[in-house]
């Protein structure tokens, strides 16, 4: 049975319709990478899933449980954590309460402490900076930050919106690696890119998604013509 | 009316000895017609704050009207004494639209109010230019009524005729001389900083007493730590104050706390409201000294009568507020009775005018015998009081 | 000396103020929302305080409670009536500001008819026993409002730093969206800041209760403008700005009237704020529900 089932999904924003009829499926323990242009509809799909954004027709259920007019941090607390667009560490707070607030829906016990020693022990950059402010991390530390953050909840689902935007090639390749070690703790993922070739080569599956609707779904789009000259330049690099 | 009247002579012409009918029922219809003027109304008006900083005196005055009109409601051949009273909330903002609304829209025949010589000194020049009597039961500012002649009065002594004697006769009420005094004044209150600023400096200098400082506060003031902290370094050996009753005693409070002890004169301002003692404490305000219109320990028996009466009706004792309301009714009842006015018209009103500016002698319930001197002002001789056992009683 | 008494005058007055608007920064910070009726949260509390010593025989530390509980069940009563309605409608700045100056008229309507316009004050027993060092003085009862304020602004700071819902609290007012990723209710944390910044608005009122010993039903409008005033000065939303602004405004404003004249206090008050605002526009402190630093 799939974990997360987004069935037939309508999202208007006004009058723009930003996703229309959009069906997508990810099973436990699997990587599903949404590739599309910019404004395509990936965010939007992925704020959607988290109540994010008004749903204006079709369903969502993960865990077998409706979970479409729910709101955000009820999903939240089902287990699954949105890495957003543009990151989203709470640049205010310092890196330790980010990671603290990470598991705000459990209690601060043995393997909650655990969990977090673990996180440190990923990303032991962010170790010397616990007291700092989120704020006054580097990209690519704030990057580790908010997935860490994303695992101190112990999710089930974790969804990453452009992680790898801006930043630079040895750290995009760190934030693959990690994505592939958070799938070997059990967790499914969910990566949005336009980074296209290092996602589906990362993922299981995938589907592309143009202006709004899923037009192309497989588990080898690698080597898909239409998928090659509209995302990956034409050529396999 | 009119179709009723049409109605009854369809009936009547139904009826058909129709002329006989008609006419004894027209008949009937002008001449109540022609009554009904005489059972107009005489229509005053009353200005007063019911609501924000000033409600307290506005519920005195309250007081005294609805006793006074439960009294004196009738006015024979005139018909009813009619009372518009509107809420200016101690404002002078209001107190000139209202003012304003009185005279165009209640077209009344004159204007008891407003409260305080804030209130008073922004809508006297508006009914003296409209040409309507106003009369502020209570205001004690000099030169208010006296800029704004002919049109406007006031029932109350102004500061700078009842201050002299008070000076004087707190100086010569001190086992030790008083020669050197602080003032407090309300700066924002017009008549407390008209007579802390001036009248109080002039009638002390005449008495050879030095100022050495004038400190001011605001109404709705209640810390005065800074105030008192000030003035303790300054060596004085009296206090001067002019407030109202509840700044005059949350300043009275901070004074003895603060360990300032020297004899206190309070303006007429106070008006002899005893929630200045409840503010300041009984202990505070122990031999504090002010003057008032207002002796609710006269043995006149119209003052004995009217405080009887009051308690009766309202439940409580009656203000200095209540005093001055009740005489002010009582002169515009006087004058409306003599003069035989019946409307609102210029003839009317002037002479209402008339009457309040030749006012001598007329022997008002609590005043006694009161005139209005060629400025529009009352006199009265204020009585002296002072705090005893947290009571006001007179000094003699 | 003279300067001595008066800075003691000065953070009496302005521990208050700071109480008032720790309260007020709360709910800008977590809400971006001005509380108009936060001024009569702080009259409230200074009627509950005394009907809880006419009815319960409270002593001072139980009439603080009784305030601080009433005040915080006042608070989530106004959130719900006046903020979450406007709030859902997304009605802009305007809607809430009107909504709640609403609020406040009708509270000091409501306490107008129930204890009338006038200054009430606390029994007799509540006088303090005044303390003289030198020319000095002291009184037990601002002694009673030093401990009372600066512990509860201590507590505040543990609050806010060190608890989850603290820390709840200021991810809600950083960014509403990411709080509800992390699974938490931001619905529940604005009722809670609700709660926190009315009790501590309503101790306020109990203090300054005590202190000049005059409630009255207008006591808090100048409180509204005054905690405006100095989250102004100690910078939008941030709490420490807020105790550290109150103790500058009370003590600027004690000053004023000791050395200057008490009609120049609020001209200065607002000439310190526009001169803040002119050297550093944020506010002494940069704005956000911030914990130290
Ligand atoms: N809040 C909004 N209001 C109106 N339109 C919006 C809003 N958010 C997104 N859109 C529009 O919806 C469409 C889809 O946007 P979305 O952000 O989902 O695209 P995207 O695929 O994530 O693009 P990118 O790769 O640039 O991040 C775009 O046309 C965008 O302009
Ligand atoms: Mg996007």
């Amino acid at each position: 049975m799939a974990l997360l089932a987004v069935d037939n999904l309508g999202v208007r924003y006004g009058n723009l319709t930003a996703l229309d009829g959009v069906s997508l499926s990810v099973a436990p323990d699997e990587i599903v990478t949404v590739v599309g242009a910019n404004g395509a509809g990936k965010s939007t799909l992925m704020r959607a899933v988290l109540g994010l954004v008004q749903i204006n027709s079709g369903t969502i259920s993960f865990d077998g449980q409706d979970i479409t007019r729910l709101p955000t941090f009820k999903i939240a607390r089902k287990g699954i954590a949105l890495v957003p667009e543009g990151r989203g560490p709470l640049r205010q707070l310092s890196v330790r309460e980010n990671l603290v607030l990470g598991a705000f829906s459990r209690a601060w016990d043995a393997a909650t402490k655990a969990d977090f020693e673990a996180v440190l022990d990923r990303f032991p950059a962010l170790r010397p900076r616990l007291a700092q402010t989120a704020g006054t991390l580097s990209g690519g530390e704030q990057q580790m930050l908010v997935i860490g953050r994303a695992l101190m909840s112990r999710p089930k689902l974790m969804l990453l919106d452009e992680p790898s935007l801006g930043l630079a090639p040895l750290i995009v390749a760190q934030v693959f690696a990690t994505i592939e070690a958070v799938r070997g703790m059990g967790v499914a993922v969910v990566v949005v890119e336009q980074n296209a070739h290092a996602a589906l080569k990362l993922a299981d599956r995938a589907y592309v998604i143009e202006n709004g609707r899923i037009v192309l779904e497989g588990s080898n789009l690698l080597g898909d013509k239409r998928v090659q000259e509209a995302y990956l330049g034409g050529s396999v690099a | 009316m009119r179709n009723v009247l049409v109605g009854l002579s369809m009936l009547a012409g139904l009826a058909s000895q129709s002329l006989m009918s008609l006419a004894l029922i027209s008949l009937a219809l002008i001449s109540l017609a022609l009554i009904s003027p005489a059972l107009a109304d005489v229509q005053i008006g009353i200005l007063m704050p019911k609501t924000g900083f000033g409600a307290g005196f506005g519920a005195e005055e309250q007081g005294s009207i609805d006793l006074f009109m439960s009294k004196y409601a009738d006015l024979g051949p005139a018909g009813k004494l009619k009372l518009t009273i509107y809420d200016t909330r101690g404002e002078p903002a209001q107190a000139i639209s209202l003012t304003r609304k009185l005279i165009d829209t209640d077209n009344v025949l004159a204007i008891l109010g407003p409260y305080f010589s804030g209130e008073s000194e922004a809508a006297f020049p508006v009914a003296n230019r409209a040409a309507t009597p106003i009369v502020t039961p209570s205001s004690a500012k000099p030169g208010i009524a006296a800029a704004n002649r002919p049109w406007t009065f006031r029932n109350a002594s102004t500061t700078d005729k009842t201050d002299a004697a008070l000076v004087v006769h707190w100086l010569k009420r001190q086992s030790s001389p008083v020669r050197k005094v602080v003032i407090f004044y309300d700066g924002k209150d017009a008549v407390s900083s008209s007579d802390g600023k001036a009248v109080m400096p002039a009638v002390l200098k005449a008495n050879n007493i030095e100022v050495l400082d004038s400190i001011s506060f605001q109404t709705g003031d209640v810390d005065f730590s800074a105030q008192v902290t000030r003035a303790k370094a300054l060596g004085a050996d009296g206090i001067v104050m002019t407030a109202l009753f509840t700044e005059a005693g949350h300043l009275t409070r901070e004074l003895r706390r603060q360990g300032m002890q020297q004899p206190i004169l309070a303006g007429v301002e106070l008006s002899l409201d005893h929630k200045f003692i409840e503010t300041a404490g009984d202990a505070a305000a122990e031999g504090v000294l002010t003057g008032a219109d207002f002796n609710r320990d006269s043995p006149r028996p119209s003052v004995v009568a009217f405080i009887k009466e009051y308690q009766e009706r309202v439940g409580q004792l009656p203000g200095n507020s209540s005093a001055l309301m009740y005489d002010a009714l009582f002169l515009m009842r006087h004058c409306i009775m003599t003069t035989g006015v019946a409307g609102s018209s210029a003839a009317d009103k002037a002479k209402i005018r008339d009457c309040w500016a030749g006012l001598k002698d007329v022997d008002a319930p609590i005043a006694g015998p009161s005139s209005i001197d060629e400025n529009g002002d009352a006199r009265h001789a204020p009585n002296f009081l002072i705090v005893k056992s947290g009571k006001f009683v007179v000094d003699r | 000396m003279v300067l001595l008494q008066q800075i003691i005058n000065g953070v009496m007055l302005g521990s208050t103020y700071a109480l008032v608007a720790i309260g007020y920064s709360l709910i800008f910070g977590v809400l971006r929302l001005l509380h108009f009726a936060h001024g009569e949260v702080f009259m409230v509390g200074a009627f509950i305080a005394l009907c809880s010593v006419w009815f319960l025989n409270a002593g001072p530390v139980l009439a603080v409670v009784c305030a601080a509980v009433g005040c915080a069940v006042l608070g989530v009563v106004i959130e719900f009536v006046a903020f979450r309605p406007v709030r859902r409608r997304s009605g802009g700045m305007l809607a809430p500001i009107v909504s709640s100056l609403g609020v406040g008229l009708l509270l000091q309507e409501v306490a107008t008819n129930i204890f009338g316009a006038d200054q009430t004050r606390f029994p007799p027993q509540f006088e303090a026993t005044v303390y003289h060092f030198g020319s000095l003085f002291v009184t037990s009862t601002q002694l009673f409002i030093l401990a009372t304020s600066f512990g509860l602004m201590l507590l505040v700071h543990l609050f806010i730093s060190k608890t989850k819902y603290g820390l709840a609290m200021r991810a809600v007012a950083e960014n509403v969206d990411v709080a509800g990723l992390l699974g938490i209710n931001s619905n529940a944390v604005v009722v809670l800041t609700f709660a926190v910044a009315s009790a501590l608005g309503g101790i306020a009122g109990v203090l300054v209760g005590f202190a000049f010993s005059a409630i009255s039903p207008f006591m808090g409008i100048s409180m509204t403008i005054k905690g405006l005033v100095v989250m102004l000065i100690g910078g939008l939303g941030n709490v420490y700005g807020a105790m550290i602004g109150g103790l500058v405004l009370g003590i600027a404003e004690v000053l004023t009237v000791g050395y200057l004249a008490s009609s120049y206090r609020d001209a200065f008050s607002f000439a310190l704020l526009i001169l803040v605002l002119l050297v550093r526009p944020q506010g002494l402190f940069a704005g956000g529900l911030r914990a130290g630093h």
